[in-house]
C-alpha cells in the first residue's frame, strides 16, 4: 500500500501534461469526512449496538496478537520507505532475483489466461464443436439414414413391378405356395 | 355451456372470421382481436379457477363436463381442468397472442397462415382442456400437422427438408402414442370388465405391471420425441431455425411443452410402476439432454440454431424435473414449462425482429446493435438473463426448484445426473452471454445497419407482453406455485404409493 | 322358385332392370340425345340405393345361397353411394368426343359388375360368391379396356383379365378342395365339417389367394399397379374402392363364420400378409410420380391397414373394417375425382404438373389435401377415426407389435401423402395448371365426398350403428 503512497506523492517529479493542482473543495470534504471516519470509527462501542441479546459482546484485547500485527505493519511502511520513497534500484534488483516467481504473481498467477483457455480451447473446441459436428452429423445422420434406408429399399425392389404379366403370375403363384408352406409349419 | 368450450370456439370462429375476411388488413386485425378475446377467456379461466379453489373444492378436476360419443369404445367428450392446466392454457393463450403481434409483417397467402396458425393453437388448447385420452390424442395430432404447410409455406432456408423431417418425427412419435394408447386402454382393468379412455377413471386403477412396462417407453418416448429428449430432438434445430417467427414462437413456447405434459399427465399417472423402474434410463437420456443441447448452443452461429438448442437444453430440464418424481422437483418443472415458454417465444420473437431487420441471423455478421436498436437490445438482454436463471425472473425460480427437488434423492446416480443437470447452467451462461456480448455490444460491422428502426408498436405488445410475464413469475411465482402445488398431488401421491 | 326368393334379392333384380331399361333406352334414342342417359343413369342408380336404403331386405332364399341382413344391406349401400359418386365423376370424361358411341356402355358395365359384387357379398355358399366373383370381373376387365385406342387402356384390360383368371383358377381349386373335404359348399355346413388338416387348410389357403387377387394384398397385387394406371379413372376409382371393398367384405365375412375355428391358423397368415402389403405398399408407393400409380400402391398399402381390422375378430372387427370402407370410398373418391378432374381438363397426371396448382385452383387443392390427409390418418377428418378404430381392433386381441409395426408405416405414409401437398402448396411453378370450372356433377360428386370426409368421423352414429349390425357371429 505504501508503495503505492510513496510512489505517487513522493519519489521524483514527472512532466505532466496538465499541472497536477490540489481538488476543489466538493471532492475533498468526503474525503476528509471518510478519513475521520476511518480514523476513529474503531472507537465506536459496536459491541453495545450491535448484538443477537441486549448483552455487549465480550471482546478481551488480545496483547499478543495485537502488537506484533502492528509492529509489521509499521515494519512494512518503514520497507516501503526504503524502496520507494527515493527513486533507488533496489526494487528493479529485488524482482531480477526472485525472477520468475515474480513475473508470475505480476501475471496474476495467469489466472485469466488459464480460464480463457479452458474456455476456448476445451470448452468451446474440445467440447461444443464435437457435440455440434456430433448433432449434426450422427444423430441427424441416424434419422436421416433410417429415411436412406427406406428409399433404398424402394429402389431395391422396383424390379418386382416389372409390367410382365408372366412374373406377375409367377410371383403370384409363388406367394400362394409360401402361404401354403407357413399353414403347414403353423399346423405342424 | 361450459366456459373451456370457448377455448376452442373462439380459435374456430376467429379462423371463420379471417376466412371470410376480404383484405389483408381485415386478416390480421381479425387474428388479432380473436386471440386477444381468447386470452381474456384464458385469463377468466384462470380466474374461474382460483375462486373455485379458494371455495374450498378438492377435486382433482373442475369445470368438468363430459359427452358420450362413441358408445362401444367408451370415447367420450370429457373437458375440465386442474391447475396445472390453467396455467398450462395461460401460456398459449399469452403466447399465441403475442404471435399474432410477431406476425403482422406476413406477406404471402396471409389468410392461410394466419388460419394455419389458429387451428394449431386450438388444437393446444383443446389438448389442454381434454380428460378423455382419446379427444386429447385427437387435438394432438391436430396440433401438429399444420406445421407442415407453416414451415414448408412460410419459412427460410431449407424449409422443405425440415418442414417434412419435423412432421415425419412428430408424426413418428404419435404413432408410438397409439399404441401406448390403446395398450392402456385394454390393460386397465375396471371392475365391471369395461375399458375406459377417461384419465381420471384410468388413474383410480392399476393397470396390469406386465404391460406397464411395457406400454411405459412408448407414451414416454412418444411424448419425448415432442419434448426434445435426446436423441429424438433432431427435428428442433432445422424445425425451429427454418420456422417462420411466430411458428418457431408457438412450437418451442408451447408445443414443446405438450410432451412434458403428456409426460407426466398420462405417462407417468397412469403407469408409475413402470415409471419408477424405468426411469434410470431416461434420466440418463435427459441429463444428456440438457448438457448436449447447451454445449451444442455454444457452437452455432445461427441465432435461431442457438436458441434452438438452448430449447432443447431447457425441454431437457423440464423432462429430468419429472423424472425426480417428488413434489418439489416435479413443481419446479412445471414452472420451466411455463417459465421456458414465455422465454423461448420472446426470444423467437426477438430473433425475427432482429432479422427482419438485418436480414441475417448470423452473429458474427452483427454487432452493436444495442446502439441502433436499444429497445429491441435491452429486451433481448433482459430475455438473456431469464435464460441463464438471473433471480428476479422466471428461470431462476424453475432452475433452483428443480435441482432443490432432484438433489432431495440421496443415491449416487441421482446426484451425478443432478449434478451434470446443474453444470449446464453455466454452460448456458456462457453461450448466453457470449450472444448477447457479440450481437448487441462491440462495434457495428455493416453500415447498413445504423440505420435500423426500432421496435414498432405492434412488436412492442409483442415483447412487452412476454416480458411482463417472465418478469412477473420470477418476482411473483408463490400463487403460480400454489395452483400447481395443488393439482400435482394427485399425481405425486400415486407415484410414492407405488414406491 | 318361390316369389318370396325373388323379392329378397329386389336389390340385384331392380340393378339389372335398370341395366336393361338402359339398354332399351340406347336403342331407342337418337345420336344427339345420347348424352341424356347420363342424368337417367344417374337417377336409376339413386332410385335403387334409395330402395335398397329404405326398404334393406333381409332373410335366406335359394335355399341358403343368398343370405341378406342389415349387414349386407349396408355394405351393399356403401357400395351403390360408391358407384354413385363415380356416375357424378365420371361425366366430364364420358361426355367427351372419344367416347360418344360407347357412352351407354359404360354404364351397364357398371351396373353389371355391381350386380355381380352385390350377389357375392350376399352369398351363402361358396358358388354363389364364385358366381357373384365372376360376374363382377368380367365387366370389370372389359371396362378397364374401355379407352379402346390407348395401349394402356388395353394393357390393363389384358392384364386384369389375365390374371384374373389365374385367381381365379386357384380360387376355385381351393374350393374344390373344401367340397371335397367337407362335402358341402353352404356356408354353416362347411363350418361344422371343416377341420384343421392338411388339405381342408390348403383349400382355404387358397381361397385366401384368391380373394387377396381382389383385395391387393401383397404377393398378389402386382396387378394393381399397371392396371390401375393404365385404366380410365371412373374404372380405377371403382377398382380401387368398390371391387376391394366387397372382396374385403366378403372374405372378412367367410372367415367370422366358416373359419371361425381355425382362427388360429389363418390370423397369423393375415399377420403376416397385413405386414407385408402396409410395408410392400408404402415403399413403393414413395417413389411414384404418376398419380394414378400413387394412389394405387396407396390403396394396397390401405388393404394393409384393413388387415389389422380383421384380426379384431367379430364384432369389432367387422365394424371397424366396414366403418374404414366407408370412410374409404369417401376419401379414395375425393383425390381420384380431383385427379380425374385435372385429368379431364388437361390430360396431366403426373404430380409434377400439380406444382403450384394451390394458386390457381385453390379449392380442388384443399379437397386434394383433406383426402390425403384422411388416407394418412390425420384429425379431425374420418380417415384419422378409421384408422384409429382398426387400430383399437387389432388392440383388443393383443396385437401390439404389429400395430406398432403398423403406426411406423402409417408414419411412412405421411411421407408420400405429403408429397402432392408439398408439390401443390409449396413448390413454385411458372405456368401452374390454369383456373378451371368443373361440370355441375363432378362439383356434387367432390361435394359429396368432402361431406362424407368431414361427418363420418364426427358423427358418432354412423359407427355405432355399423357395431350394431356386425352382432351377428
Amino acid at each position: 500500500m505504501f508503495r503505492l503512497y510513496f510512489n505517487v506523492f513522493w519519489g521524483e517529479d514527472k512532466h505532466y501534461h496538465h499541472t497536477p493542482h490540489e481538488s476543489p473543495l466538493v471532492m475533498t470534504i468526503p474525503l476528509m469526512i471518510l478519513a475521520f471516519g476511518a480514523i476513529f470509527a474503531g472507537y465506536l462501542p459496536f459491541a453495545n449496538m450491535i448484538s443477537p441479546d441486549k448483552m455487549p459482546m465480550e471482546l478481551k484485547m488480545h496483547w499478543n496478537i495485537a502488537i506484533p500485527s502492528v509492529l509489521i505493519g509499521l515494519a512494512g511502511i518503514a520497507f516501503a520507505w526504503i524502496l520507494y520513497k527515493k527513486k533507488t534500484d533496489i526494487p528493479d534488483k529485488l524482482a531480477a532475483a526472485f525472477g520468475g516467481f515474480y513475473t508470475t504473481v505480476y501475471n496474476k498467477f495467469y489466472f485469466d489466461e488459464i480460464y480463457l483457455f479452458v474456455t476456448k480451447k476445451i470448452l468451446f473446441n474440445l467440447i461444443s464443436r464435437p457435440v455440434a459436428w456430433f448433432d449434426r452429423h450422427i444423430v441427424d445422420g441416424t434419422m436421416n439414414g433410417v429415411a436412406f434406408v427406406i428409399t433404398t429399399a424402394s429402389l431395391k425392389i422396383k424390379g418386382f413391378q416389372s409390367g410382365q404379366l408372366q412374373q406377375y403370375a409367377a410371383v403370384f403363384v409363388a406367394g400362394a405356395l409360401g402361404l401354403v408352406l407357413m399353414a403347414i409349419y403353423l399346423l405342424g | 355451456m361450459n366456459i373451456l368450450n370457448l377455448l376452442v370456439i373462439i380459435p374456430l370462429l376467429t379462423v371463420f372470421g379471417i376466412a371470410i375476411a376480404k383484405d389483408m388488413k381485415t386478416v390480421r386485425w381479425v387474428s388479432a382481436i380473436g386471440m386477444f378475446v381468447q386470452l381474456l377467456t384464458a385469463i377468466t379461466v384462470m380466474l374461474l379457477y382460483l375462486g373455485i379453489r379458494k371455495s374450498g373444492v378438492t377435486d382433482e378436476m373442475v369445470m368438468m363436463s363430459d359427452h358420450l360419443w362413441f358408445k362401444t369404445l367408451n370415447i367420450h367428450y370429457t373437458i375440465g381442468v386442474d391447475g396445472i392446466s390453467v396455467a398450462m392454457i395461460l401460456l398459449t393463450g399469452i403466447v399465441v397472442f403475442a404471435g399474432i403481434f410477431a406476425s403482422w409483417e406476413v406477406e404471402y397467402l396471409q389468410k392461410e397462415f394466419f388460419i394455419s396458425l389458429i387451428l394449431l393453437a386450438t388444437g393446444v388448447f383443446g389438448f389442454f382442456i381434454s380428460i378423455d385420452l382419446f379427444t386429447m390424442f385427437l387435438y394432438y395430432e391436430i396440433a401438429v400437422i399444420p406445421m407442415y404447410l407453416l414451415i414448408g409455406i412460410w419459412g427460410t432456408g431449407p424449409k422443405e427438408y425440415s418442414a417434412m423431417k419435423l412432421t415425419l418425427m412428430l408424426m413418428g412419435g404419435s404413432a408410438l402414442l397409439i399404441v401406448a394408447l390403446f395398450g392402456i386402454y385394454y390393460n386397465t382393468e375396471f371392475a365391471d370388465g369395461t375399458h375406459s379412455f377417461n384419465l381420471l377413471e384410468l388413474a383410480k386403477q392399476t393397470m396390469n405391471a406386465d404391460a406397464q412396462r411395457f406400454f411405459f417407453p412408448f407414451a414416454f418416448l412418444g411424448f419425448g420425441v415432442l419434448g426434445a429428449l435426446f436423441p429424438f430432438h433432431t427435428w428442433s434445430p432445422d424445425g425451429h431455425a427454418s420456422a417462420p417467427t411466430a411458428v418457431s414462437m408457438l412450437h418451442a413456447g408451447v408445443l414443446m411443452k405438450l410432451g412434458g405434459y403428456g409426460i407426466f399427465r398420462i405417462a407417468m399417472y397412469l403407469m408409475p410402476q413402470a415409471a419408477h423402474e424405468q426411469a434410470w434410463i431416461f434420466i440418463i437420456l435427459t441429463s444428456t439432454s440438457v448438457i448436449y443441447g447447451a454445449f451444442g448452443a455454444i457452437w452455432q452461429k445461427d441465432l435461431k440454431y442457438i436458441n434452438a438448442y438452448s430449447s432443447v437444453s431447457h425441454c431437457g430440464l423440464v423432462i429430468f424435473g419429472l423424472l425426480m418424481m417428488n413434489q418439489t422437483a416435479m413443481d419446479g418443472a412445471i414452472l420451466q414449462m411455463i417459465s421456458h415458454g414465455l422465454m423461448t417465444a420472446l426470444f423467437f420473437a426477438l430473433i425475427g425482429m432482429i432479422y427482419s431487420r438485418t436480414h441475417t441471423r448470423m452473429i458474427h455478421e452483427m454487432g452493436g446493435l444495442m446502439k441502433v436498436i436499444p429497445f429491441l437490445g435491452v429486451v433481448y438482454m433482459i430475455a438473456g438473463f431469464a435464460s441463464l436463471g438471473l433471480p428476479g425472473l422466471s428461470g431462476f425460480v424453475a432452475e433452483m426448484t428443480i435441482f432443490v427437488g432432484a438433489f432431495q434423492h440421496a443415491d449416487i446416480f441421482y446426484r451425478v445426473a443432478t449434478i451434470m443437470a446443474i453444470s449446464a447452467i453455466v454452460v448456458t451462461a456462457v453461450y448466453i452471454l457470449r450472444v448477447v456480448g457479440i450481437l448487441l455490444l462491440g462495434p457495428i460491422k455493416n453500415d447498413h445497419f445504423l440505420h435500423l428502426k426500432d421496435a414498432t408498436w405492434y412488436e412492442k405488445i409483442s415483447t412487452i407482453t412476454l416480458l411482463a410475464a417472465v418478469a412477473g413469475i420470477g418476482l411473483f411465482p408463490n400463487w403460480l406455485y400454489q395452483i400447481i402445488f395443488d393439482s400435482l398431488e394427485p399425481i405425486v401421491t400415486k407415484l410414492a404409493t407405488v414406491l | 322358385m318361390k316369389f318370396q326368393d325373388l323379392f329378397l334379392i329386389r336389390h340385384e333384380l331392380l340393378l339389372t332392370l335398370a341395366a336393361l331399361i338402359l339398354i332399351v333406352f340406347e336403342l331407342f334414342t337418337a345420336d344427339n340425345r345420347k348424352k341424356s342417359i347420363v342424368p337417367i343413369s344417374l337417377f336409376l342408380l339413386v332410385l335403387v340405393t334409395a330402395i335398397g336404403i329404405l326398404f334393406p331386405a333381409k332373410g335366406i332364399a335359394f335355399g341358403g345361397m343368398y343370405q341378406t341382413d342389415s349387414l349386407r344391406t349396408a355394405m351393399k349401400a356403401i357400395l351403390d353411394i360408391a358407384a354413385i359418386i363415380i356416375f357424378l365423376q365420371s361425366y366430364g370424361w364420358i361426355s367427351k368426343k372419344a367416347n360418344q358411341g360407347k357412352t351407354t356402355e359404360f354404364y351397364i358395365l357398371i351396373l353389371s359388375t355391381l350386380i355381380g359384387m352385390d350377389f357375392m357379398i350376399s352369398s351363402g355358399d361358396f358358388l354363389m360368391l364364385y358366381l357373384g366373383l365372376e360376374l363382377a370381373t368380367i365387366p370389370i376387365a372389359a371396362m378397364a379396356a374401355f379407352d379402346r385406342y390407348k395401349t394402356n387402356s388395353a394393357e390393363a384390360g389384358i392384364k386384369l383379365i389375365l390374371s384374373s383368371a389365374l385367381s381365379s383358377a386357384l380360387l376355385l381349386y381351393g374350393l374344390s378342395i373344401l367340397y371335397g373335404t367337407t362335402g358341402s359348399i353352404y356356408f354353416e355346413e362347411v363350418k361344422l365339417a371343416f377341420k384343421p388338416e392338411p388339405l381342408p387348410i390348403l383349400g382355404l389357403i387358397f381361397f385366401i389367394t384368391g380373394m387377396g387377387f381382389k383385395i391387393s394384398l401383397v404377393p398378389f397385387h402386382l396387378w394393381t399397379a399397371d392396371v390401375y394406371e393404365g385404366s380410365p379413372i371412373a374404372v380405377t376409382s371403382y377398382l380401387s374402392v368398390v371391387s376391394k371393398g366387397a372382396a374385403i367384405f366378403i372374405f372378412t365375412f367367410v372367415m367370422y363364420t366358416v373359419f371361425a375355428d381355425v382362427s388360429k391358423v389363418w390370423s397369423q397368415i393375415i399377420v403376416v400378409l397385413s405386414i407385408t402389403t402396409m410395408t410392400v405398399g408404402n415403399l413403393f408407393a414413395l417413389r411414384q410420380e404418376n398419380m394414378k400409380r400413387f394412389l394405387a400402391f396407396s390403396s394396397i398399402a390401405q388393404a394393409g391397414f384393413i388387415m389389422l381390422g380383421i384380426l379384431g375378430m367379430e364384432n369389432q372387427g367387422m365394424a371397424s373394417v366396414v366403418f374404414f370402407l366407408l370412410v374409404y370410398v369417401f376419401t379414395n373418391l375425393a383425390a381420384f375425382s380431383v385427379v380425374a378432374a385435372i385429368d379431364n381438363q388437361t390430360g396431366k397426371e403426373n404430380m409434377a404438373d400439380y406444382n403450384g396448382l394451390y394458386k390457381t385452383n385453390p379449392k380442388l387443392s384443399l379437397i386434394m389435401m383433406l383426402a390425403l390427409f384422411s388416407l394418412a390418418g390425420i384429425p379431425p377428418v374420418a380417415g384419422f377415426f378409421g384408422k384409429l378404430f382398426l387400430f383399437s381392433a387389432a388392440a383388443s386381441n393383443g396385437y401390439y407389435w404389429l400395430l406398432f409395426i403398423a403406426v411406423l408405416n402409417a408414419t411412412i405414409s405421411l411421407y408420400y401423402y405429403l408429397r402432392p401437398v408439398r408439390a401443390m402448396f409449396i413448390e413454385k411453378n411458372d405456368n401452374p395448371i390454369p383456373a378451371f370450372k368443373s361440370d355441375i356433377y363432378m362439383r356434387i360428386g367432390i361435394g359429396i365426398c368432402v361431406a362424407g370426409i368431414f361427418l363420418t368421423g364426427f358423427i358418432s352414429a354412423i359407427f355405432e350403428y355399423f357395431i350394431s349390425i356386425s352382432n351377428l357371429f
